[in-house]
């Protein structure tokens, strides 16, 4: 929290969680497209068919152009977003887990590598003048260091839900392989099989003779179909394998979360029916149809998935370590003891004032509140929330924070900084109920 | 607000870093080194390319035109290298400057997360671009122009929070303009950094046209591009070196206006203050004579041999550069953390050793798969 707080007109936790559910999308199709790929291609070469060879050729050039750019791209940009919102928070993750990073970089090196010499090589290997055996190990690689990278990612996104024994020890190998490491793998891996055979159904409803494309949509399918065995056991898994806190935080459901947690259990299951459905013969139309709207349910499944796994780490953004505003438990004492300004120069000042007193609290908010709340936006708005409360009930409230309402970091602060804090959302919701 | 406090305190106390200081500067420098050539490759070549398609008439099929397509068609490919490794340089940068990088970033956050879409957007231009003309047609010049002016906005972003993150005095900027807006105007050394950046991959992007034809001349031309005489090919190199030639005497004043807009005490770094900043710049100066001489004589890899370790010097200039304008702070905030007044004792930084070993292991392993995966590229091209 000694960072400058980005003060911007929409809530800075809502711009994170579209860029990433967008990434996760497209990256997780591509760790199941590796396999996807070199599978399909193994059963062309098997069958002879040139049909096949072409499509699967064609289908991973939408690899190129989507999940290697676009895919690479965005996951630039979550990286980005998350140092602007939440830099303290970034701070500790790159550096515990720097060599972490690093690594996840060179398998991303490995595999944009891999698929470049895989899609490039297609027709000479296609026309004979690349061995399949090589061909195929290009694959193979490009499979293997995707499912690398979410090997890694994984074990760092769930550090920030489940930090585990790293809380006592500080040690990287506990951090990494923290109690919901193996879960969120399988389940993870599950999701990427089944969002590849969603993509691929797409482009395989293309393939112009009408015995191949049979073929193909099917056997696509059965990637959407057979990884919800996986998927459901992870699920399962995962969420036992949540400490009770952190289960608790999402069986509350809290406004924000209850229409994803009620949203996910009625799309997942949607999703399998819609795989299924392909294996009725349909018209071209009818499926292609189908197809957008399996894919809509992809997606949002994996939204509902990625939000209800952010929110229920709240208030934390690393779980008993750091709140969702950045601050550690650790510098919590020392805030409410000698004050919030006293830890940062960012206000500009170190003492509340009657001249300063709005422009405090307009501090303490962005630093303390704005990472979860809204003032007049959709994200939590505290302007219902505050309204009619009175800068001594908007006190009181603050002083039992967290405490009382657990779903929040408690308020760091000295009394007069409180007090400033109180008066200007108490300000602030009187100027936007009075438009 | 009441802007009462020293910038100095504006700065955040760093995290502790998980590992010697040098092992990740050379991290640092060593793959930043890498990013800036194939980022060079990518600007450079766009120029080129958006004036090679303003001036040459359209037509779809004649040997001008289906060289400029087919070489802009590495513009995406450099790009998509020239992200990745421009991650592992922000990683450390992050490492090892977090406190000033994270702060500027911010303060600058909206310019900072546009260079995504900037990104993106130009990537999609040029991949459309290199397809085949029957898909743009005479509209590639706009479609080029849209994408180097977009590359152009990137470059100009990057160069405004390397030099934001140096400065804790200009981030009082944010008082006025919380809401992520701010660019670093006020600095003297902006536009000279800018435009030596700039004017630089310019000619890395002349050498690239000029290799890429000497290497397709070596091997007899390719295949798909019809019937090409060795001629055109000299032109394409001759072409190419005139962009290096050119863009590289611009440099001579660009560089002196760069080096005499800094700071006075930093300006002496590089005449005789810093022994090893003076000597990389002597060094950087002579590797230039070389390059262009080798251009001259028409020696492609001599003079993109030369230019490489001319830029491998200059980063290196740039790593002292940032240290000696931070140096105040730096050591003022690495000696906060040490003492850790304002922060409890930190949890340690335990079993990092093993981490360590899992990158070695997987950098040379990765190094492994993408040299078999470019030999059997290769391979199968050479037995057409
Ligand atoms: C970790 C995220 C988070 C942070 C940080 C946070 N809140 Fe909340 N806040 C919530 C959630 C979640 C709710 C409950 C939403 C619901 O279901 O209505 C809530 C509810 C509230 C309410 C309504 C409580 C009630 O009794 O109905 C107030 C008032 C409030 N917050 C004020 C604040 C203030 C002031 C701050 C900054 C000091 C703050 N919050 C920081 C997440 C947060």
């Amino acid at each position: 929290m000694q960072y400058p707080v980005w003060q911007l007109p929409v809530n800075g936790g809502l711009l994170i969680a579209l860029i990433s559910v967008i990434h996760v999308f497209v990256a997780q199709f591509a760790v199941g497209g590796g396999f996807f790929l070199v599978m399909a291609e193994r059963k062309g070469h098997a069958e002879g068919s040139n049909e096949i060879l072409q499509w699967v050729k064609r289908h991973s050039r939408f690899f190129v152009l989507l999940t290697m750019v676009f895919g690479g791209v965005t996951g630039v940009g979550i990286w980005l977003i998350i140092s602007l919102v939440s830099p303290a928070a970034t701070s500790q993750l790159v550096h515990l887990f720097l060599y972490g990073w690093a690594t996840e970089w060179v398998f991303f090196l490995g595999e944009i590598v891999a698929l470049l010499v895989y899609y490039y090589t297609f027709q000479r290997c296609i026309s004979g003048r690349m061995s399949k055996k090589d061909h195929m190990t290009a694959g193979w690689l490009y499979a293997l260091f995707a499912f690398l990278s979410l090997f890694m990612i994984n074990g760092i996104i769930g550090f920030m839900l489940t930090p585990g024994e790293w809380l006592r020890t500080g040690d990287f190998w506990d951090g990494f392989f923290n109690p919901t490491f193996w879960p969120a793998l399988v389940f993870r891996s599950a999701l990427c099989l089944l969002l590849a055979g969603l993509f691929a159904m797409i482009t395989a409803l293309r393939i112009p003779n009408p015995e191949t494309r049979e073929t193909m949509v099917r056997w696509s399918a059965r990637w959407v179909c057979l990884p919800f065995v996986g998927l459901l056991a992870g699920a399962a898994w995962y969420f036992a394998a949540l400490p009770p806190a952190q289960q608790a935080m999402i069986l509350r459901r809290t406004e924000d979360i209850r229409p994803f947690a009620l949203a996910w259990p009625v799309v997942t299951p949607l999703l399998f029916l819609g795989g299924l459905a392909f294996f009725v013969k349909a018209g071209g139309r009818a499926r292609a149809v189908l197809a957008g709207v399996v894919l809509l349910l992809g997606l949002a499944q994996v939204g509902a998935f990625e939000w209800v796994r952010e929110t229920g780490r709240r208030p934390w953004v690393i779980h008993g370590y750091m709140y969702s505003n950045g601050i550690r438990v650790a510098d919590v004492e020392r805030m409410q003891r000698d004050g919030a300004l006293s830890l940062t120069a960012w206000a500009g000042t170190r003492e509340v004032t009657d001249a300063n007193r709005l422009d405090v609290g307009r501090f303490l908010w962005a630093q303390q509140c704005s990472s979860c709340h809204g003032m007049g936006n959709p994200m939590l708005d505290m302007v219902p929330r505050a309204a009619k409360r009175g800068v001594a009930g908007m006190e009181a409230q603050l002083a039992g924070q967290g405490r009382l309402l657990s779903y929040m970091p408690p308020f760091c602060g000295t009394p007069a900084e409180r007090n400033a804090l109180a008066v200007y959302i108490v300000h602030e919701v009187e100027r936007h109920l009075a438009r | 607000m009441t802007p009462a406090l020293p910038p100095a305190a504006l700065v955040p106390t760093p995290d502790p870093i998980p590992g010697p200081w040098g092992w990740f500067q050379a991290l640092l420098l060593l793959i930043f080194v890498v990013h800036l050539l194939f980022m060079n490759v990518v600007l450079g070549t766009s120029v080129i390319t958006l004036f090679r398609s303003w001036r040459t008439p359209f037509s779809p099929n004649d040997q001008v035109n289906v060289d400029i397509r087919e070489t802009a068609a590495w513009v995406p490919r450099a790009m998509a290298l020239a992200v990745n490794f421009g991650v592992p340089p922000l990683l450390f940068l992050q490492v090892l400057y977090g406190q000033f990088i994270y702060a500027s970033s911010i303060l600058m956050a909206v310019w900072w997360l546009g260079i995504v879409g900037f990104v993106m957007m130009a990537y999609y231009g040029f991949y459309l671009y290199g397809l085949g003309h029957a898909v743009l047609g005479p509209r590639r010049t706009l479609v080029a122009g849209i994408s180097v002016a977009l590359l152009l906005v990137n470059a100009f972003v990057l160069t405004n929070n390397a030099t934001l993150m140096l400065d804790p005095a200009r981030w009082t900027g944010y008082a006025a303009s919380p809401g992520g807006t701010l660019l670093n105007w006020g600095e003297p050394s902006l536009l000279p950094r800018y435009l030596h950046m700039v004017v630089g991959a310019v000619a890395v992007g002349g050498l690239f046209v000029a290799g890429r034809a000497q290497l397709l001349q070596n091997a007899g031309g390719p295949v798909a591009s019809g019937p090409q005489g060795p001629q055109d090919w000299e032109l394409r190199i001759t072409e190419g070196l005139a962009w290096f030639t050119h863009a590289t005497y611009a440099q001579f004043v660009l560089g002196t206006w760069f080096l005499f807009s800094l700071p006075g005490h930093l300006t002496k770094l590089f005449m005789g203050g810093h022994g090893l900043a003076t000597g990389a710049f002597a060094l950087g100066l002579a590797g230039t004579a070389l390059a262009l001489f080798a251009a001259r004589r028409r020696r492609v890899w001599l003079a993109a041999g030369a230019t490489t370790g001319v830029i491998f010097l200059m980063a290196a200039m740039r790593a002292v550069l940032r240290d000696a304008w931070l140096a105040p702070h730096l050591n003022g905030s690495m000696a906060r953390a040490a003492a850790a007044p304002i922060h409890p004792p930190q949890l340690p930084m335990t079993g990092q050793d093993g981490a360590a070993a899992l990158f070695v292991a997987s950098l040379v392993a990765g190094a492994a798969a993408v040299w078999w995966l470019v030999v059997i590229a290769r391979r199968s091209g050479k037995e057409a």
